[in-house]
């Protein structure tokens, strides 16, 4: 693949309500943000990709890539929209990584994000619920959190995690979050508060969920003859994987996706023991017991080792491998720009510029993305070096 | 460095239907496994899966997490793009170039003709200043007609003539008589696309030796006008003359290098126009030029519109007329470059256009 890179990255501080812009502005707020940091001009940009997750539904906006098009600097210039659910934004920046690695761009922008994701949880669950099938599934009204809860109880019953486990997750999350000045929930939490938070689908308490946050993402990519002697996050590796949502022997702890993903990123950076080369993850955490459950699919750590990490602080912002120093999903899910948001971040550590979420020299960082039907993964290896 | 040549290998697609009774599952699985079938590849071969579809026009959020069954996508790399399928493609040959993946199976449908397509477009239209003036997609195509009158104006009842003789060539469209009637003026029934259902699967890869009867993008662009209706030029083609424009300097061709064009027209008006910016044709030609097959040799698209699956089409009948497959709407002598288009949003805003040419 030609060499391409990360030049420029852009967010806004997420919030549970932006009533002062509309779609067209809150993208807008991030792409100035990313030309900014990367030292373009809009119309250096050549191309343009959008994502977002179930907007039309949830939203009521059909088409929305289209009514954002002039926001992204996209007018009359190749532009479209992804649609691949909680990885959409890992697939645009994926999409624009394709395009500059085509030979026939050179620089090109993603953005992501959607202006109603806060408006509402409830609206967010029914927009999920959509999701499933309308005869047989779709009455329970379970939306995303029924899904999270039993594999949440797979999970523990399988490795030996425990609640405490999950919870502890929630507290490093939060604590993370609250040196990262886009995050959305900033405040710390204790074990206990979490554990005693009221319970939406047990195990799954109010703590253990991330959020619906209002907010959007932009990220510039670039040629090799753009990124030289620019601060830049080179794209060493990059995978997205998909299984079905059903099929006979479909396990969803053993996260296939997840795990192909991982490997194909890992071999295409050329990192033949990541648990070594990696400095930090920022992965997708929409539920507390995810962290525990992501670390072992990436194949950072052994299949139920991640809770002993977890006890040892090897996941936190001082530990052996920090995870989620922005805060993760768990402080910050707008949906449309949450696993961007995980690209975004590495980037972040890569580049240096992560200011007091900065964990320290990042060589490499993993980024995860992750949706459907538990049944969609991204994973991305961003690198200091080309 | 040169750059990687990408291939179309199979293509595959169901019969354009009104009210369709198959299934979205069922009409992707039809249109996959002709399309792995004209290339003889199975769908072990494909390492990406690039879908279109609309999950309003689905009926279900995230609908693709369904729909990949039906396309064999396990532990594949996956992308869906809610637009046209011919940009899902664009997308899919740029992951070929990439060297990020080497064979692509793309595919887009919709059963268009079993939904109300208008609230589909109203909505897409900005929910305070349009939506609640009843706009929708044949409004903005009335308003672009309109604007496009008194430009050395052909009658679009010629060019319906000439896009007749060839639609009855041709099994895969719907049928349906269309009316005189105005619907919106001054656009009458027969002038306004016909919605119909369907899907289209192609495949696509970077080695040529693993297509029977190649046929090599030469060429592609897409071009999105503004999201904002005042900020377009009022006949809303300037995001097509981009693409068209972009394609043929990419390949470094003319329009009269182009041996035959399948356009997707959403009104006879529009073929007019984009005729002549597309340089074509002097628009007076334009009817001679559809009975003699250089132009929509199908019948288009106005006769059978499949939202989301339109260009697809457009690309697996331009691919056939390539190989030389005989078809009954083919055009009349061999061809060896055909230009194909699809466009999406509102009113034509986004265009995607490719040149095709036969690979010896």
């Amino acid at each position: 693949m030609r060499k391409v890179a990360i030049i420029g990255t852009g967010q806004i501080p997420h919030r549970s309500r932006m009533p002062e812009v509309n779609e067209q502005e809150l993208i807008a707020l991030s792409v100035r943000e990313a030309l900014r940091d990367a030292g373009v001009e809009p119309g250096d940009v050549e191309a343009v990709v959008f994502g977002s997750a179930i907007t039309s539904i949830q939203d009521g906006i059909e088409q929305v890539g289209k009514l954002v098009v002039d926001s992204m600097c996209g007018h009359l210039k190749p532009s479209f929209r992804l649609q691949t659910g909680g990885t959409v934004g890992a697939s645009a920046v994926l999409a624009a990584v394709s395009l500059v690695a085509s030979g026939d761009f050179d620089i090109v922008l993603a953005a992501a994000g959607t202006v109603r994701a806060g408006a509402s949880g409830a609206r967010s669950q029914r927009a999920l619920q959509m999701a499933v099938d309308p005869i047989y599934t779709r009455g329970f009204s379970g939306g995303a959190i029924m899904g999270l809860a039993m594999t949440f109880r797979q999970y523990m019953e399988t490795t030996g995690a425990t609640e405490t486990h999950a919870a502890m997750c929630v507290v490093n999350a939060r604590e993370n979050a609250s040196r990262n000045p886009y995050a959305h929930l900033r405040e710390k939490v204790t074990v206990d508060d979490v554990l005693n938070s009221p319970p939406i689908a047990p195990p799954v308490k109010r703590l253990d969920m991330c959020p619906t946050s209002v907010g959007s993402a932009a990220v510039i990519v670039a040629s090799e003859n753009i990124a030289r002697g620019k601060k830049c996050a080179w794209v060493r590796g990059f995978f997205a994987v998909a299984e079905p949502a059903t099929y006979p022997e479909r396990n969803v702890l053993e996260a296939r996706c997840v795990k192909e993903a991982a490997r194909k990123a890992y071999l295409m950076a050329g990192l033949h023991q990541p648990r070594k080369e990696v400095q930090v993850v920022e992965l997708y955490n929409a539920c507390s017991y995810q962290t525990m459950h992501w670390m072992e699919a990436l194949l950072l750590c052994d299949a139920g080792e991640a809770k002993t990490l977890v006890e040892k602080g090897d996941f936190s912002f001082t530990g052996r491998l920090p995870v989620n120093p922005s805060g993760g999903v768990l402080a910050t899910n707008n949906g449309s720009d949450a696993a961007m948001l995980r690209v975004v971040e590495a980037a972040v550590q890569v580049m240096g510029k992560g200011g007091e979420r900065q964990v320290g020299d990042v060589k490499n960082a993993v980024a995860m993305g992750w949706g459907g039907a538990q049944q969609f993964a991204t994973v991305c290896v961003l690198s200091k070096e080309a | 460095m040169k750059k990687k040549d990408v291939y179309v290998a199979g293509v595959g697609f169901t019969p354009m239907k009104v009210k369709c009774e198959d299934t979205f599952a069922d009409l992707v699985y039809q249109a996959v496994s002709q399309a792995l079938a004209d290339c003889s590849l199975s769908i072990k071969d494909m390492d990406t899966v690039v879908d279109a579809g609309v999950d309003l026009l689905d009926g279900k959020g995230l609908s693709n997490t369904d729909i990949l069954a039906a396309a064999g996508c396990y532990l594949k790399s996956e992308g869906k793009l809610e637009e046209d399928g011919l940009t899902a493609l664009f997308y899919a040959e740029k992951r070929i170039k990439a060297g990020l993946s080497e064979n692509v199976l793309v595919f887009g449908y919709s059963k268009s003709s079993c939904l109300d397509v208008h609230s589909y477009f109203n909505a897409s239209f900005d929910p305070v200043l349009f939506r609640d003036l009843g706009f929708n997609e044949w409004v903005l195509l009335a308003l672009q007609a309109s604007a496009m009158k008194g430009n050395g104006f052909l009658s679009p009842d010629e060019v319906l003539d000439a896009l007749r003789t060839n639609v009855k060539r041709n099994p895969f469209v719907a049928s349906g008589e269309r009316s005189d009637e105005v619907v919106v003026h001054p656009l009458r029934e027969k002038d306004l696309p016909l919605y119909a259902d369907g899907a289209v699967a192609v495949v696509l890869t970077g080695d040529k030796n693993r297509c029977p009867a190649p046929v090599k993008i030469a060429s592609s662009w897409v071009s999105v006008d503004s999201g904002t209706l005042s900020l377009r030029e009022p006949s809303g083609l300037s995001s097509f003359e981009v693409a068209v424009r972009r394609v043929l300097e990419r390949a470094g061709m003319a329009p009269g290098d182009v041996d035959a064009w399948e356009l997707s027209e959403p009104t006879p008006h529009h073929l007019i126009r984009m005729s002549e910016v597309a340089g074509i044709c002097d628009p007076a030609d334009l009817p001679q030029f559809i009975r003699e097959g250089r132009v929509n040799p199908s019948g288009g698209a106005l006769h059978s519109t499949v939202l989301v699956a339109c260009g697809l089409y457009r690309l697996a009948f331009g691919s056939l007329y390539l190989r030389g497959d005989s078809l009954p709407f083919a055009p009349s002598v061999p061809v060896k470059r055909v230009c194909v288009h699809a466009y999406s949003g509102t009113g034509m805003q986004s265009n995607t256009v490719m040149l095709l040419e036969a690979a010896a």
